[in-house]
């Protein structure tokens, strides 16, 4: 492939991760009423009809355009494990790990999207209680395999802090992306309560973990990202620790 | 020249203690309790009585002597690190050990706590302070289990790296670390053992 269609295409892959988080705001966040999400966990059938899909139609549209979104989440990453390269330009255990997690965190968002997608078209055909048994469900899927996320936050982390050569992400990068990773544990207490910050809408397992996650992690790390692919190609290789600095 | 503007070398940091690594490490480690603390603190305060009177499942002397173990500890790292200074061998690993078993004995105190807890029947899902109780606590006692793996570490390379630059940063660096460790029970013992029990 010519050198100018190379670049072309990392830069337009680059820019899917800011159109992730746009697109995911608008569609998931304001079209899916999910800022915050309804507490089903103290809510009845009835009441999660009444007070969240019976009163938002808009949200089964909102979730089928965030089932397609969510996977622009998955190509920014697969950018990003191409960028941890070592200075021998191999791809390593840290970058098949980041991949790993970030396919099946984009897999997540689509597959979730989908599941909420369905239980608001069919809100009035199937009964109360399977709707909210799906919307329930799909929650404990979207949130408890939170590891997905952590264990590609944590490789990426590892890469950045121990790889010396690189200069495409700085070090308190890494040590944030770590810590945010390591923030969504308490998201194993989501399914257990019903009110208090872990609850699934709670001040600790939704506002603070997910505001760290998509600004604090993943907006940091999408503008070094954009950063490095406006590099010229020598210095791409330079910051990637490919090259010796002369 | 490039300058290399994201990495500092540990030869930028000859006069201070430990590298630039761990000071990072510790500033975000230490933000991300906090931000714990302070959920804490507004969930106390939305939930005073309940609150109050599951704290009163705590025994304050048993934190009382996890502060100790952990002090007394700190104070022996801190004796560690002056000894890999003077290179004296036998002072380092008399210090290390001496930390290393007050971590130990910090460690088991937390797991008898803990099994007394569950043995009463309380849970992290018990009620909103003992979801903060098992979480604070227990992400506080991974943090000590960490600090005496870096630790034991250190005392198995001793007799080959003492004398080193790395290996008296390495030194500092688990000192740091074992200190915030300790600072961190300071903050967490009079928050969850003492602070608004009745």
């Amino acid at each position: 492939m010519e050198e100018g269609a190379k670049r072309a295409i990392e830069r337009g892959l680059a820019w899917c991760g800011p159109l992730f988080v746009v697109s995911i705001i608008y569609t998931w966040g304001i079209m899916g009423h999910n800022i915050p999400p309804p507490n089903m966990m103290a809510m009845t059938p009835d009441q999660l009809i009444s007070e969240y899909y019976g009163k938002y139609p808009e949200i089964g549209a909102g979730m089928i355009l965030s089932a397609t979104f969510g996977l622009f989440y998955t190509i920014w990453s697969c950018l990003l494990a191409s960028l941890m390269r070592d200075e021998h330009g191999n791809v390593g255990a840290l970058s098949f790990i980041e991949l790993a997690g970030g396919i099946l965190t984009g897999w997540l968002f689509a597959f979730c999207s989908a599941m909420w997608a369905a239980c608001s078209i069919l809100t009035g055909q199937v009964s109360p209680e399977i709707i909210k048994m799906v919307h329930t469900m799909t929650w404990f899927i979207f949130d408890c395999t939170y590891m997905i996320t952590t264990i590609q936050m944590c490789a990426l982390a590892l890469y950045t802090i121990l790889n010396k050569k690189q200069t495409m992400f700085p070090a308190w990068a890494g040590w944030v992306s770590a810590a945010i990773g390591i923030g969504f544990v308490p998201l194993i207490f989501m399914p257990f309560v019903t009110d208090g910050p872990f609850m699934v809408a709670g001040l600790w397992n939704f506002w603070i973990i997910f505001t760290g996650w998509i600004f604090a992690f993943f907006g940091v790390y999408n503008f070094y990202v954009l950063k490095h692919v406006y590099k010229s190609t020598a210095d791409q290789a330079v910051a990637a620790g490919r090259l010796a600095i002369v | 020249m490039q300058s290399n503007e994201f990495r500092s070398d540990i030869s930028d940091h000859e006069d201070h203690p430990g590298t630039s690594g761990i000071w990072t490490f510790v500033f975000i480690d230490m933000v991300v309790f906090f931000l714990f603390f302070l959920v804490y603190i507004s969930e106390r305060l939305r939930l005073p009585d309940i609150f109050s009177v599951s704290q009163r499942q705590l025994d304050p002397l048993t934190g009382l002597a996890s502060a100790l173990f952990l002090l007394t500890s700190s104070w022996c790292m801190v004796e560690a690190v002056h000894a890999t200074r003077r290179n004296a061998e036998r002072a380092v690993a008399l210090y290390l050990n001496l930390a290393l078993l007050l971590g130990a004995l910090f460690a088991g105190n937390k797991l008898i706590e803990y099994s007394d807890k569950i043995a009463l029947g309380l849970s992290p899902v018990s009620n909103g302070f003992f979801t903060f109780y098992f979480l604070i606590t227990g992400l506080h006692f991974i943090h000590v289990i960490g600090g005496m793996v870096f630790m034991g570490h250190c005392r198995m390379r001793l007799s080959t790296e003492l004398g080193s630059k790395n290996f008296r940063k390495k030194m500092e660096n688990v000192g740091l670390f074992w200190h915030f460790v300790d600072v961190l029970w300071l903050f967490i013992f009079p928050m969850l053992y003492l602070a608004g029990a009745k």
